[in-house]
């Protein structure tokens, strides 16, 4: 969370904390990665403001030459936003772990919101039972 | 973190257009030939206009077709003038085009080029 942290003031209803400075991320990844890049972020990085949906893409695809121009692929597309403090680090850590950096890898952007509401999730307590089910569930 | 290195580009912006459904890719050809690299298109619903234009609003598809183009800002203006001019978005109701700046982006660029980059920087120094 930043220093500034504006308080919107809509009508007579309650004031609502918005963040300034957050950068939004967006990655275009080949299908299939988003979803593991999509986990990294919930689990080791711990962001839940993150969100995936298919596109279609339009581009050079010199693989099948002259042909290729204009061929349609689909593509992954990943959204999240992230504190300005650790935006380069997130922005490094898609691009790496999503192999951006390889012929047909993708592209990666980012750029500032004006505000943003933090997106928190509602508490679940911790169910032995439940965890027991689900280890035993585990596909391998 | 990976020591691999990241060829960042700045000066860039992000261009998005609201079109009906099917009305993309005349929108993407018309962003290639000004000189945009690629597009990327999802379906999205809209709402809005439709509902207040009535028994009319039958003309206007409730889905649409979402663009997004990043280019150089050298490239912009000329970019955003072809869609809007493609997507004939002077007529109510047949869509919106807006324009993000960006911070940085980054994609795979071929070793050629990081060198031709480097060439023009030293000539430039």
């Amino acid at each position: 969370m930043s220093g500034s942290e504006p308080e919107f003031n809509v009508g007579n209803q309650m004031p609502m904390p918005a963040m300034a400075d957050q950068r939004q991320i967006t990655a275009i990844l080949p299908t299939g990665i988003g979803h593991t890049i999509l986990e990294l972020l919930s689990l080791h990085c711990g962001l839940s403001t993150a969100s995936l949906h298919r596109a279609r893409g339009v581009g050079i695809v010199p693989l099948i030459g002259k042909k290729g121009v204009g061929a349609q692929i689909e593509w992954d597309l990943i959204s999240v936003i992230v504190p300005p403090d650790r935006a380069d680090e997130i922005f490094a850590l898609i691009f790496h772990e999503g192999e951006i950096d390889r012929p047909h890898g993708g592209f990666i952007y980012m750029g500032e919101l004006q505000a943003a509401t933090s997106f928190m999730l509602p508490e679940v307590a911790d169910d032995p039972d439940a965890t027991a089910e689900m280890e035993i569930t585990k596909p391998d | 973190m990976s020591k691999r290195e990241i060829t960042v580009l700045t000066d860039v912006a992000l261009i998005t257009c609201v079109v009906q459904r099917g009305f993309a890719d005349e929108v993407i050809a018309a962003a290639r030939d000004a000189g945009a690299q690629g597009a990327t298109t999802y379906y999205a619903r809209g709402s809005g206009v439709r509902e207040r234009l009535g028994i009319f609003g039958v003309a206007i598809d409730v889905e649409k077709e979402v663009i997004n183009v990043v280019v150089s800002q050298d490239q912009l203006d000329r970019v955003f003038e072809r869609m809007y001019l493609a997507g004939k978005l002077d007529t109510p109701g047949m869509g919106f085009i807006h324009v993000t700046a960006l911070e940085k982006a980054a994609t795979y660029v071929p070793e050629e080029v990081k060198e031709k980059l480097h060439r023009s920087v030293r000539r430039r120094g």
